[in-house]
């Protein structure tokens, strides 16, 4: 572009051949070289240049242009003397730029410099600030400005009023959005459906409907409609409620029919999203998006898979819900075959989900070297990590039992958060590192930071591996009594885990009976299991046969028993338990172990004699004859 | 299997939970998927690489004894990541500390 400088019969002498070739720009190193020119040429100092300058790249998607119109207005214009009640539509630009961009707060400030320095404010002025503070949740400036308006009487403009709605309802001030409301002379569709959406994003879906059905018909629109469909559709038993209206419609459009599969889905009810999906008069890729969401949350990964084939035009939000649902079925493998081939399409780059994702499939299948690789391109395209990517990243190496990296990556992040600091703590735990753990735990509160449950699950899990009892009852009545929060589940079979493996069962089963909630299986069977590592079959075996009674179709708890009674070599009962899984048809989860080399995963299953290698590998087992082979370096 | 057996390792045939004869006893143990997985990686590397090994479930007790005999005899490091954990066997010794 910038080749076209070299050619001496350029117009230099045209304000608007340099505005249009400003546009053009993209770069700062661009609006540099103009900006050059402007100030060699003279044309900086035309005002009515400078104005159109200002405003029209105010508004640009590239931020160097952004930035250049700020400079020469607040360069050539803000301070410059002026006429008494002159149209603001410059620093209206310059707001606009602010409130609508990336910086909203910066927005207010400039408004108060406008106040300051004496400029008149319109209504276009406190309508741009108002949707600056409701972007930032500024609930307390709002009011001044809503001070501010009512003693410029402006107050009786809708717009302005539908903006302090907006803000209030944005804020979550709904009692106060809806006296405000309640007083407007007049209203309209606006108004109205900023109270829904703000009633239907708070919960209170009655509230959002009630309001629904006393609007106006001609203020009612498909905004209206919708607000209350992806309302109801989004609870978990608003979904009749939700097919109810969408029938009724006058009329639907996407985001309707979007909405009502997004309720099927989060009911579980594939057959009806299905139906939906082929009635659809067009599909985007949202759409496709929650079917494939949809058939995975329900493990039908295949049913998934094939919508995933079929679908014209794939992009990354369909591929990431591929992704997705292979991870949260286990099938990390396809997962990162998916990711493999959206990196070798052009058009499909990994977004910040994709990664995140693909992290999680990488955690889950333990391959620390592709791990490794999606961390060379976090850092090579400057990702900061003191957000999901670096949980994801501190859990995948923990889960790939790379410990020493994990720490790692957890002490180069700044500004660490609760999640950064729960991951390490749950890294540690499983490698058995319960000292350090707890130790972190006393950091956190020595830093202020303050724990919340996933913590404490942590570090309890920590203190189980290492049989930290001592620590274990004190990060628990730390988590009571100073940070007041619940013990959940979790929590309580943690505990009964950490006294159980100690070898103190009976201050476990006390435990269970103090809970003041109700025991789950997992509970039970962690003391369970704690019985049949020490051999106490008499808490052991009533706490089987609880364990029978709640689910007769777990056959780890069948297992347990029936290893109980053999360690006793009580060997009629083992019978009897057997004989019992029999005929309830379980059968005991095989062990299967997994190793990789050179890329490929090989599977063993007990007594496994499936491998192509499995004649060398029994002989090994068996044959004592043959020490060498063991050492021996592959071909 | 002799060698380790040599360093002092023997089936510990609490962990075969059959009614059955200790030489059998002794054949279902050495035949769990973690020390087939074991031996079919110490074949297939070099010496001096980790072996990284996952389990389905709980690495039972005997195969964590053999396999700390492994580690020592073999002079190689095996991770086995489990069900709940992790285990760094390294000459002889469990990074578990023989508690999980």
């Amino acid at each position: 572009m910038l080749a076209v400088f070299a050619n001496s019969n350029q117009q230099w002498n045209s304000t608007h051949q340099t505005l249009l070739l400003l546009q053009k720009c993209k770069t700062s190193n661009d609006v540099n070289q103009i900006h050059a020119r402007m100030i060699t040429s003279g044309f900086i100092n035309n005002t009515n240049f400078t104005s159109k300058v200002i405003t029209t790249l105010s508004s640009s998607p590239y931020m160097p242009l952004v930035e250049f119109a700020r400079y020469v207005f607040f360069a050539r214009h803000a301070f410059r003397m002026r006429k008494k009640r002159e149209d603001p539509y410059l620093w209206n630009a310059i707001i606009k730029s602010y409130s609508h961009g990336v910086e909203p707060k910066q927005a207010l400030i400039v408004f108060c410099l406008m106040l300051e320095i004496g400029v008149c404010v319109d209504k276009f002025s406190l309508s741009l600030v108002l949707k600056a503070c409701s972007r930032v949740g500024l609930v307390k400036e709002g009011m001044q400005i809503h001070g501010l308006l009512r003693k410029m009487e402006l107050g009786s403009y809708l717009f302005l009023q539908n903006c302090l709605i907006g803000l209030y309802v944005k804020c979550g001030c709904l009692e106060f959005a809806r006296q405000f409301f309640d007083r407007m002379p007049t209203r309209d569709s606006v108004s109205f459906n900023s109270m829904i959406d703000g009633y239907v994003k708070c919960g209170n879906i009655d509230s959002a409907r009630e309001l629904f059905d006393c609007m106006p018909t001609k203020e009612k629109n498909l905004i209206s409609w919708n607000s209350m469909i992806s309302g109801y559709a989004k609870l978990g038993d608003g979904f009749e409620s939700a097919s109810e209206l969408f029938e009724k419609m006058p009329e639907r459009d996407l985001i309707s029919w979007n909405s009502m599969i997004d309720g099927c889905v989060k009911c579980g009810k594939m057959n009806d999203a299905q139906a939906l999906f082929k009635r659809m008069p067009k599909r985007d890729v949202v759409s496709w998006a929650n079917m494939i969401d949809g058939y995975a949350k329900l493990g039908r990964v295949d049913l998934a898979r094939a919508l995933f084939d079929q679908m014209p035009g794939r992009d990354v939000i369909a591929c990431n819900a591929m992704m997705g649902g292979y991870v949260q079925n286990g099938y990390c493998k396809e997962a990162l075959e998916i990711f493999h081939d959206m990196q070798c399409e052009r058009d499909l780059c990994p977004n910040d989900t994709s990664l995140l994702i693909v992290l999680s499939a990488i955690a889950q299948s333990g391959h620390v070297d592709k791990g490794i690789a999606i961390h060379g391109y976090l850092a090579k395209n400057e990702f900061p990590l003191n957000g999901k990517h670096g949980v994801a990243l501190i859990d995948m190496y923990s889960k790939c039992g790379s410990i020493e990296d994990a720490i790692s990556v957890f002490e180069d992040v700044e500004g660490k958060n609760v999640d950064h600091w729960n991951a390490v703590i749950n890294g540690l735990a499983i490698h058995g590192l319960g000292e350090l753990a707890f130790d972190l735990l006393m950091e956190m509160e020595r830093l202020s930071i303050e724990p919340d449950d996933i913590t404490f699950i942590g570090v309890l899990h920590a203190c189980g591996h290492v049989g930290l009892v001592k620590e274990g009852l004190l990060c628990f009545e730390l988590m009571r009594r100073i940070h007041k929060v619940e013990p959940k589940l979790q929590h309580y079979g943690c505990m009964v885990d950490i006294l159980g493996r100690a070898g103190h069962i009976e201050e476990a089963r006390n435990f269970i009976d103090d809970m003041p909630i109700e025991p789950n299986d997992v509970i039970w069977r962690s003391l369970l299991s704690a019985c049949k590592n020490h051999n106490n079959l008499n808490v052991g075996e009533p706490v089987a046969e609880r364990l029978i009674g709640m689910d007769s179709s777990n056959s780890s708890s069948y297992v347990l028993l029936s290893n109980m009674f053999a360690g006793h070599s009580m060997w009629n009962d083992v019978r009897r338990v057997r004989v019992m899984m029999k005929e309830r048809n379980l059968k005991k989860i095989p062990g299967c172990s997994w190793i990789e080399l050179e890329g490929i995963v090989h599977e063993f299953f007990v007594q496994n004699k499936s491998h192509l290698q499995v004649g060398e590998i029994y002989s090994t087992l068996d044959n004592p004859g043959t020490p060498s082979s063991l050492v021996t370096p592959c071909n | 299997m002799d060698r380790i057996r040599r360093e002092g390792y023997t089936p510990d045939l609490n962990f075969a939970l059959h009614d059955v004869e200790e030489e059998t006893k002794e054949k279902m143990l050495s035949v769990h998927s973690e020390k087939l997985a074991i031996v079919f990686g110490l074949m297939n590397s070099g010496p001096g690489s980790v072996i990284r090994i996952k389990k389905n479930l709980r690495v039972c007790g005997d195969c964590h004894t053999a396999t700390k005999f492994i580690s020592k005899v073999t002079e190689r490091e095996i991770i086995v990541r489990d069900a709940l954990r992790f285990h760094h066997f390294k000459e002889g010794i469990c990074s578990c500390g023989d508690y999980w």
